[in-house]
């Protein structure tokens, strides 16, 4: 019996554009993505309370839409795609039931954090990502978006372009715009600290 | 990568140590990864649940599936939390018998809730019951908290040729030999006769998921055939009869597939299920 290697990720698999494309299954999207979902709602800025919803409801819609994936897209960028919506309805729901500037950088202590050596290195960790959090709390809704697509998912700006529906010219003046506007952040956070 | 030329310039260096600090540490715990997994897989066989119940019971059906979907979160949370404080095999055993029994338990609620919805559910194939094998799904992943330090590395490895959360995706990635014990995780548990039940059809429908998904559908029948000798009427008849349907399609035996369809689901169907056999048949 032929024997298929169940180690190959579903990403690579996706990619030969030659072999007979199958539909992932749901447990193989789930295994390989729920990670990268995950982050990519909390950077798009969903508060960690309703994280776990967030997540909910992206996986239900890719359970359900699964096998509508044809693999024309890379799978990364069709959940990003849903997941996009998402991260909208939340942010949205978060900031009209809590006051500007309140719901900003909810960030879990309790991080696991695999190469803490304590509860030093631990809560050091958590503040970097407390700080990032926090920072791209400072972008509008636009600019945090492609610039959580562009340099924290490291998303091509062609793929960029496809998960939002835009054009790539306009992708790549928002990923400029997004980026300087970071940069200016992140001035402004250093004079802040003084560091 | 295209179009060099327009792609802006790269984010500045002391951006980006801010985003670089960050990524090492934004990890998804292992259990909360294994309890949305439970959530969703619950959200979905609910709201299968309330898309097959008609008439006017279907508000109050649709309530009801949901209470019951996040009754299981809570409950798959819960043993989360068990299966870590354990370690090794021990914890394994016990984290799957707890977990197929909290599957076990989502068809005997669902069950009281409304036997006639249950009943239906029964004869159409219903993915609720897809809810069991997820479950041992949901502990493939609670192992690894027992590794703290450094759970991450572990994950993929581990999770992605776990063959027994298959059963309600119709694709499963396992292609290895069916027989081959693929299904570890489900197989230890230990001796409660209905796990041990189930854990048996698990394997079974998700090594003849694994043979349709690679296109053996000889294999795939005979593993179904197999399961309708040994559990005529198993928790997974509905899956085992929806698995023959798509097997019999694939064969060229389309008319018996489709007959075996719509004997499960009524010709109008409007299941995920009868949707993708359809389909399936009609290729």
């Amino acid at each position: 019996m032929e024997v298929a290697s169940p180690s190959e990720p579903v990403a690579t698999r996706s990619k030969k554009a030659d072999a007979p494309v199958r539909p992932p299954s749901f447990d193989e999207v789930y295994d390989e993505y729920a990670e990268t979902v995950w982050r990519g709602l909390r950077r798009l800025g969903v508060p960690d309370a309703a994280l776990d919803d967030a997540m909910q409801d992206v996986f239900v819609v890719v359970y359900r839409r699964l096998g509508e994936f044809e693999g024309r897209s890379q799978l990364r960028t069709w959940l990003f795609g849903i997941a996009l919506g998402i991260a909208r309805n939340y942010r949205r729901s978060a900031k009209r039931r809590a006051p500007e500037g309140t719901q900003a950088a909810e960030v879990d202590d309790d991080l696991p954090a695999p190469d803490s050596k304590g509860p030093e290195g631990r809560a050091a960790q958590a503040e970097a990502v407390r700080t990032l959090y926090s920072l791209l709390d400072e972008l509008d809704e636009d600019k945090r978006t492609v610039f959580v697509l562009a340099d924290l998912e490291e998303m091509t700006a062609p793929e960029i372009a496809a998960a939002l529906s835009l054009n790539l010219n306009t992708v790549y003046a928002r990923i400029r715009a997004a980026r300087l506007a970071f940069e200016q952040t992140v001035a402004r956070h250093r004079a802040k600290e003084g560091t | 990568m295209s179009a060099h030329d327009e792609e802006p310039t790269p984010l500045g260096g002391d951006a980006r140590r801010f985003v670089e600090a960050a990524r090492p540490f934004e990890k998804l715990p292992s259990q909360r990864k294994a309890a949305v997994r439970g959530r969703v897989l619950a959200a979905v066989a609910a709201s299968a649940a309330t898309a097959l119940a008609s008439g006017n019971a279907a508000a109050s059906a649709s309530a009801t599936a949901v209470e019951t979907a996040s009754a299981v979160s809570q409950i798959a949370g819960a043993s989360a939390g068990t299966a870590s404080a354990a370690a090794g095999v021990t914890a394994k055993a016990a984290g799957v018998s707890l977990l197929v029994k909290v599957g076990l338990s989502v068809t005997v609620v669902t069950a009281a809730l409304g036997g006639w919805m249950y009943q239906r559910a029964q004869n159409e194939g219903r993915p609720t019951l897809s809810a069991i094998p997820s479950s041992s799904a949901v502990y493939t992943d609670m192992d690894e908290p027992t590794h703290p330090v450094a759970p991450e590395p572990s994950i993929q490895p581990s999770a992605a040729p776990e063959p027994s959360a298959s059963v309600n995706s119709g694709f499963p990635q396992v292609t290895s030999s069916p027989g081959a014990g693929q299904a570890p995780t489900v197989s230890n548990s230990p001796s409660s006769v209905p796990v041990d039940t189930l854990a048996e059809e698990t394997k079974l429908i998700s090594a003849a998921h694994a043979a349709l998904s690679k296109g053996d559908a000889s294999l795939a029948l005979s593993l179904l055939d197999q399961h309708a000798t040994r559990f005529p009427n198993g928790s997974l008849a509905p899956e085992r009869r929806a698995a023959k349907a798509m097997a019999l399609c694939k064969l060229g035996r389309a008319a018996e597939g489709q007959k075996e369809a719509e004997s499960m689901f009524g010709a109008d169907s409007k299941s995920p299920l009868a949707e993708k056999i359809r389909r399936g048949c009609a290729k």
